[in-house]
């Protein structure tokens, strides 16, 4: 394909008798001819039309040349309605399936020429391609990477559908330019079907780029849609900014446009999964919910999303004994940043790499294969449509799980366990090396604290139970017994009083520890700060105090994993918070497990130095200094994540 | 009776080390025979290791952030935390480096330091930095702002 960017002078007057802005100017002095700053790109195609649409840099009279490839024939001019920037050229009345040549001209010179189309295939036809990508964002190179491995498919795809997320924000006009800069040479030759993601924001810049078929209701135009290929049926849905739940205006024209069509294959793609087993986004139940029966009982022949940053098929858990699961497949390495890739029962297949997905229906066969940004391949599915019209895969479905397991070995061999060696060598060992050789050797001044009854603290002379020791005991305990009644009766713990299962079990005790462990650091960090100024009690005392922090934090933290596992996964309360409030789940949740976990070597390291220095600690004014700094540490880091624990519970009102 | 001050130390004592210092304390009366102030590399080499620890967890997160074959990387070793730890995603790698991290390096400076005396005060501030920083790099806010270096 050959851009022509040629400038050629222009008439002063007919642009000014046209009303137009001031024209570009040459650097010879001379007009400049209107130059394409965008496209032409293919929309809105069908077995007998399309659309071609580009921009111009100054308004311009455009035309489109266009004759059937193979014939070679005279050149058919088809004019735009009108001067302008934008300009869009409709073909109708062409050959189905056929190649066609076309090249466009701006104010009558040829400003693109050598590109080729294909209408899309007739009813009658058994064999179809198309690619389904998405998610390319700010991914630049990997994207163009993706776009050229497209364009040298053996096979050209007669048709694109994209999963949304195109740029990474789709209200910025220089990031549409970027994409379809890169997607130029692509969409010059193949029609893309879009359908809307997370990253489009809604914005008007998409529906004044994208033209797509209507959906006939009035509502949701531009949004939802359906179209025919060859042998299939196209859905795009929105499911970012629209509702899909049974009984909105969209479900209620998905169930009739499923009905309606005749063609054997039936595809919807839109961008949210429903099944994703990636810890980055995880499956969107809802629509899961919302959809998939229907999807089921239409006889949909595979499902394609995006928004996760990789490749996942999956067979779906809804199917009954006697119906074969429906295929699943996220295609969201268009570009964007990649996304780590999880395993759920679902999960028959999942990588994480830059990708397109290539779709092939030979018959009554459905074909889909991933195809890395470097040519390989990946992740062949062979399908088959039955006597109902369901597709049931080739392979049966006890045939062993394809996803790649990484064994701690392979993790080290491969070049992210070598990123991942390279930190654990640097923080292991490189770290504390150096700290070793930077901090200083000998303490500049030692101030031994001698042992002996001179270090009773005094009782004050006003204080009746000085001499009682039974009386902070007691108030420990009742202060203890209060605290937990606090955190657990106002608090989600009290779900085991209705009902009692490992999670809500779990969740009490990690509620009961979490008090426990707050009480043991105050009171940790209160003799830390008695040690500090030479009134520490007995060691007993502070060795128990320590020690129990220790054991408390250790279990905490481990009970913690749990019940994170739990928040996270798929189905869990993570998905509901991230759509309802995802900054709550950032700060509650995600900062509070990791903060989480600092108690723990702190308060271990406290129970080592009361182990190993003993009365040490009670004599030694540095040594003594540390331990108060330490404990204050702790009893701050065990105080924020219950801080953070606590609030969680007040979130009740909005899941 | 109050500690004892500098002023009270025989000779040189602040300036001397190890065994000296003991025995110093010892002919002055200050410790019994057999007492002594061991050397406070151990407790150096805890209290910095749990430093180092914390710091690990917010730096992995932080590398997780800006490359994603380290957030990857991350998910993988996940599995390898806990029985069914790939639940965690990302944070159970981060956990399993930390770990790593902590007691490795606990190790390392425990066998440097076993019979020296480190200073208690570098190694306060060792720990208090490493704690600011680990929380800092772990604070969504600001992993936010860095987001854009992967780009």
């Amino acid at each position: 394909m050959k851009t022509n960017r040629r400038h050629a002078p222009l008439a002063l007057g007919g642009l000014l008798g046209a009303g137009a802005s001031v024209p570009a100017v040459h650097p010879s002095g001379a007009l400049a001819a209107a130059r394409l700053t965008r496209g032409p790109y293919l929309q809105l195609g069908t077995t007998t039309g399309v659309a071609l649409l580009w921009r111009t840099d100054t308004p311009a009279a455009a035309t489109v040349d266009y004759r059937l490839s193979e014939e070679a024939t005279a050149w058919t001019t088809v004019a735009a309605a009108a001067r302008g920037r934008d300009h869009t050229v409709i073909l109708s009345g062409l050959r189905p399936g056929a190649a066609y040549e076309y090249r466009v001209r701006v104010d009558g010179e040829v400003a693109f020429s050598d590109a080729t189309f294909r209408t899309l295939p007739p009813p009658e036809s058994e064999a179809l391609d198309f690619v389904h990508f998405a998610d390319n964002q700010t991914g630049h190179d990997a994207h163009a990477e993706v776009v050229r491995r497209i364009l040298a498919e053996r096979q050209p795809p007669a048709l694109l559908i994209h999963g949304g997320d195109q740029c990474e924000n789709g209200s910025r006009p220089e990031q549409w330019d970027t994409w379809f800069g890169i997607e130029r040479d692509l969409l010059a030759r193949a029609c893309v079907f879009p359908c809307l993601g997370n990253h489009e924001e809604n914005s008007p810049l998409y529906f004044e780029h994208f033209r797509v078929p209507s959906n006939g209701t009035g509502q949701g135009q531009g949004r939802w849609y359906s179209f025919d290929a060859g042998p299939a049926h196209f859905v795009a849905l929105d499911v970012v900014y629209s509702e899909v739940e049974p009984g909105t205006p969209q479900y209620r024209w998905l169930e009739q446009d499923l009905t309606r069509t005749d063609r054997p294959f039936k595809f919807v793609y839109f961008h949210y999964p429903p099944y994703n087993a990636s810890p980055h986004h995880r499956s969107n139940l809802r629509l899961r919910q919302a959809l998939e029966p229907l999807f089921l009982r239409q006889k949909v022949s595979a499902v394609f999303n995006g928004h996760g940053h990789l490749y996942e098929r999956a067979f779906g858990e809804a199917a009954s004994s006697d119906s074969p699961p429906l295929l699943w497949i996220v295609s969201g390495g268009g570009g964007g940043v990649p996304q780590p890739a999880g395993r759920e029962a679902f999960t028959q297949y999942t990588e994480v790499a830059y990708h397109f997905l290539r779709v092939a229906i030979r018959g009554d066969r459905l074909l889909t294969t991933g195809v890395r940004a470097d040519g390989t391949e990946f992740d062949r599915f062979e399908g088959r449509l039955n006597a109902e019209g369901r597709v049931v895969p080739v392979a049966p479905r006890a045939a062993p799980v394809l996803v790649p397991q990484v064994s701690a070995l392979g993790l080290l061999r491969s070049p992210r366990g070598g990123v991942l060696l390279g930190y654990q060598a640097l923080t292991s060992l490189a770290f504390p090396l150096g700290l070793s050789f930077a901090l200083p050797g000998r303490r500049r001044a030692v101030v031994p604290i001698p042992s002996g009854p001179v270090h009773q603290v005094t009782p004050r002379p006003d204080d009746p139970y000085a001499d009682w020791r039974g009386l902070p005991i007691l108030g420990l305990a009742g202060g203890v017994v209060l605290l937990l009644l606090l955190a657990i009766l106002p608090t989600a713990p009290l779900r085991w009083l209705v009902g009692f299962d490992f999670y809500t079990f779990a969740l009490t005790a990690h509620a009961v520890l979490g008090t426990a462990l707050l009480l043991a650091a105050a009171a940790a960090a209160s003799l830390g700060y008695r040690l500090a100024t030479h009134r520490a009690p007995s060691l007993p005392w502070v060795a128990v105090t320590v020690w129990t922090t220790a054991g408390l934090a250790a279990l905490s933290t481990v009970l913690g994993n749990v019940l994170y596992a739990r928040y996270v996964k798929s189905g869990g309360p993570m998905e509901e918070l991230v759509r309802k409030a995802a900054d709550a789940h950032v700060l509650l949740f995600e900062f509070k497990a990791r903060v989480g976990v600092l108690p723990l070597p702190l308060a271990v390291a406290a129970a080592f130095i009361v182990w190993r220095y003993r009365e040490d600690i009670r004599r030694d004014r540095y040594l003594a200094e540390l331990m108060a700094l330490l404990l204050l540490f702790l009893a701050l880091y065990v105080l924020a994540p219950f801080g953070l624990g606590a609030a969680v519970t007040r979130l009740r009102g909005i899941l | 009776m109050s500690a004892a001050g500098s002023s009270d130390l025989p000779g040189n004592a602040g300036r001397a080390t190890g065994i000296g210092v003991t025995q110093s304390f010892v002919r002055a009366g200050l410790i019994k025979p057999g007492e002594g102030i061991r050397p406070t590399g151990p407790a150096a080499a805890a209290v910095a290791a749990a430093g180092i620890g914390a710091l690990t967890l917010g730096g992995a997160g932080l590398l997780a952030t800006v490359l994603a074959r380290f957030d990857q990387a991350l998910a993988d070793a996940s599995r390898l935390f806990l029985p069914g730890g790939d639940h965690l995603g990302r944070f159970g790698g981060q956990q399993l480096l930390a770990l790593g991290a902590w007691l490795v390096s606990w190790m390392l400076l425990h066998w440097r330091w076993r019979n020296r005396q480190v200073s208690l005060t570098a190694t306060a501030v060792t720990l208090a930095v490493c704690l600011v920083l680990s929380t800092l790099l772990l604070w969504p806010p600001i992993t936010r702002v860095l987001i854009p270096l992967a780009r």
